[in-house]
C-alpha cells in the first residue's frame, strides 16, 4: 500500500467537509417558500400540465435542502463513487503487478 | 506507480463534480427546475465521448503515418471507452427527457441532435464490427484507421453541423449560440468545466487500463510488436 493513496482519501474528505459550509449558506438564502404553489407542483406528475397558474418564478426544491435530506443523496453518491474509484485503483495495481512479472521474461521489443 | 498525478486529479474532480454539483445554487427555470443539474452529469458524457474519439482519431492518423501497432491499440481502446460514454449519455438523456420534454422514445426521431448522435454511435459500433471481421492484424489496423477518420468527421457533421441547420430541443441548435440558452451562469460553469475534465480523465484512465491489458496479451503470446 503506497502512502499516496492516503493523501487521496484525505483530499476527498476535505472536499466533503467544505460542502457543509456551502449547504449552510444555501439554507440561509432560500427560506421563502410559497407553500401553495409547492403543493400544486407536488400533485401533478406532469410538470408541463397547465392545471394551475404558473408563478412568476419557478419553484425550486427548497424543502429538500432545508430539511437536510440532500445529504443522504450526496452521501450515497460519494460512497458509490469512492467504491468505483477504489475498484479502478485495485485493477490498475493488479495490471501493474502483472506487467512487472512479465517485464523480465519477454522484453525484446517492448 | 508512475504518472499518477492526473489520476488523483481525476478522482478529486469527480468528487468535486458530484458533491458540489448536487448542492450548488442553480438558476431557476421552468420545465427544468432542479433537473438543470443534469448539465453537470449528462452533458459531460458527450463531451468526454467526443474528446476520447479525438484521441482515437489522433492515433489513427499516427498509425497511418508510421505503422506502429501501438497506435492502433490506443485508437481502438479509446474508441471503445468513448462508446461506453455515448451509451451512458443516451441512458441519462432518456431519463432526463422523460421528465422535461415528455416522451422517452419518440424524440429519438423528432430531435435532430439525438438522431444524429444515434447515427454517430452506430457508425462507431460499425467500427468495431469492422475490426472484428478482419483477421490479419496489419490489414485490420490500416482499414480501421481509415474508417476511424471517416467516422469521426461524419459523427461531428451529424452532431454539431446538421442540428444547427434545423430545429432541435437541445440548446445551441437552430442557429443559437450554445451556452447562452442554458443560462450557464458563472456558478454553473464552476462545476460544468471541471466535470468535463473529470469525465475525460476517467475515460482516459479506463482506456489506459484496456491498452495495458492488450499489451500484456501481446507480450504473453510472444507477439513481437512494431511499436
Amino acid at each position: 500500500m503506497t502512502r499516496k493513496y492516503w493523501i487521496l482519501h484525505l483530499l476527498g474528505f476535505c472536499i466533503f467537509c467544505t460542502t457543509f459550509v456551502f449547504a449552510e449558506e444555501a439554507t440561509a438564502v432560500k427560506q421563502t417558500t410559497n407553500d401553495q404553489t409547492y403543493l400544486a407542483y407536488q400533485d401533478g406528475n406532469n410538470l408541463l400540465s397547465t392545471d394551475y397558474a404558473q408563478p412568476d418564478s419557478p419553484e425550486m426544491a427548497v424543502d429538500m435542502r432545508s430539511s437536510g435530506m440532500i445529504w443522504v443523496v450526496v452521501g450515497v453518491i460519494v460512497i458509490i463513487l469512492s467504491g468505483l474509484i477504489l475498484y479502478m485503483i485495485t485493477v490498475d495495481r493488479k495490471i501493474a503487478r502483472i506487467e512487472k512479472e512479465w517485464k523480465g521474461k519477454i522484453d525484446r521489443k517492448l | 506507480m508512475h504518472k499518477m498525478w492526473w489520476k488523483i486529479l481525476c478522482v478529486v474532480l469527480l468528487l468535486y463534480t458530484f458533491i458540489i454539483g448536487l448542492i450548488i445554487h442553480v438558476p431557476a427555470r421552468f420545465v427544468l427546475y432542479e433537473t438543470i443539474r443534469n448539465v453537470f452529469f449528462h452533458v459531460p458524457c458527450w463531451f468526454a465521448m467526443i474528446l476520447l474519439l479525438s484521441v482515437s482519431l489522433w492515433h489513427s492518423v499516427k498509425y497511418l503515418r508510421n505503422n506502429g501497432i501501438i497506435h492502433d491499440i490506443i485508437a481502438a481502446q479509446s474508441a471503445n471507452v468513448a462508446l461506453v460514454f455515448g451509451i451512458l449519455g443516451f441512458a441519462t438523456g432518456m431519463l432526463w427527457g422523460e421528465y422535461t420534454w415528455g416522451d422517452m422514445i419518440s424524440w429519438l426521431f423528432n430531435d435532430t441532435k439525438i438522431l444524429g448522435a444515434f447515427i454517430g454511435v452506430m457508425i462507431y459500433a460499425a467500427y468495431f464490427v469492422l475490426r472484428g471481421s478482419i483477421e490479419d492484424e496489419e490489414k485490420r489496423a490500416r482499414v480501421a484507421a481509415v474508417y476511424s477518420i471517416f467516422a469521426f468527421i461524419l459523427l461531428n457533421a451529424f452532431v454539431f453541423v446538421i442540428p444547427r441547420l434545423t430545429d432541435s430541443l437541445h440548446p445551441g441548435n437552430g442557429g443559437n449560440p450554445a451556452f447562452a440558452m442554458y443560462d450557464l451562469d458563472n456558478t454553473m460553469r464552476m462545476v460544468f468545466y471541471p466535470a468535463i475534465i473529470a469525465y475525460f480523465l476517467l475515460g482516459l484512465w479506463i482506456s489506459t487500463l484496456l491498452i495495458r491489458i492488450k499489451l500484456l496479451h501481446y507480450k504473453m503470446h510472444d507477439i513481437t510488436l512494431l511499436l
